[in-house]
């Protein structure tokens, strides 16, 4: 469902965007907001995601490297002397 | 002028692993690198390090995706190794380990002192300002 509000804008363009909506995206004054001007004239405003941000833990399930892991890594990069 | 700070292949794991179990000094590192507070290079050595682990554990689409992340990141710089570190490592006379003078060497390229691993070399042998979880 699209939800649609209208507001004034300030004199240097301020607009808030209103705090349910900012709670609703955990949008808090840490973060930031990127805007698309459309060929329709419609502004898309978008809550920036950086990328580590994703919380998926793409490697749940692994153990952390080991001392003797690193030490096998670094002999698959270059053979070290034993 | 962001901080600019070099990780090791460890931190590339954690910043990928379950929040809760990540080291606290690193779980600081991902704030600051997703606030934008500081600029993270990645060796592409370490990249190649925590490949060779995680395809023994079959999870090569995992760091498909992890590298395809940090390419997306403004505040994220993978390091080639190149002609260029060599030529910085011209400078050193004494003979070290090459894995670890060339990520040394990438702090040295990119004007930073600081880096985040556990191995002491760092510190000890390279004057680097070693940030570990230790």
């Amino acid at each position: 469902m699209t939800e649609k509000i209208t507001q004034k804008v300030s004199s240097n363009g301020r607009i808030v965007i209103p705090k349910e909506w900012r709670d609703k995206l955990n949008i808090n004054d840490k973060n930031f907001v990127e805007m698309e001007l459309k060929d329709d004239k419609t502004i898309l405003i978008k809550k920036k995601i950086h990328p580590l941000e994703i919380e998926d833990n793409l490697f749940e399930g692994v153990t952390p490297f080991t001392e003797d892991e690193l030490d096998e890594a670094k002999k698959s990069l270059f053979s070290l002397k034993e | 002028m962001t901080e600019k700070v070099v990780v090791d292949a460890q931190v590339l794991f954690y910043f990928h692993y379950t929040y809760q179990k990540v080291p606290s000094i690193l779980q600081e590192l991902k704030e600051k690198v997703i606030e934008g507070k500081l600029t993270v290079i990645i060796p592409i050595i370490a990249i190649a390090e925590l490949f060779w682990k995680m395809r023994k554990v079959g999870k090569i689409n995992e760091v498909r995706e992890a590298i395809s992340r940090w390419e997306k990141s403004e505040n994220i710089i993978i390091d080639d190794f190149n002609l260029e570190i060599i030529k910085l490592m011209l400078d050193n006379s004494e003979s070290h380990e090459l894995h670890d003078e060339i990520i040394a060497i990438t702090c040295k390229k990119y004007n930073t002192d600081i880096i985040y691993s556990t191995d002491e070399k760092f510190k000890e042998l390279f004057n680097l300002q070693l940030r570990s979880w230790k």
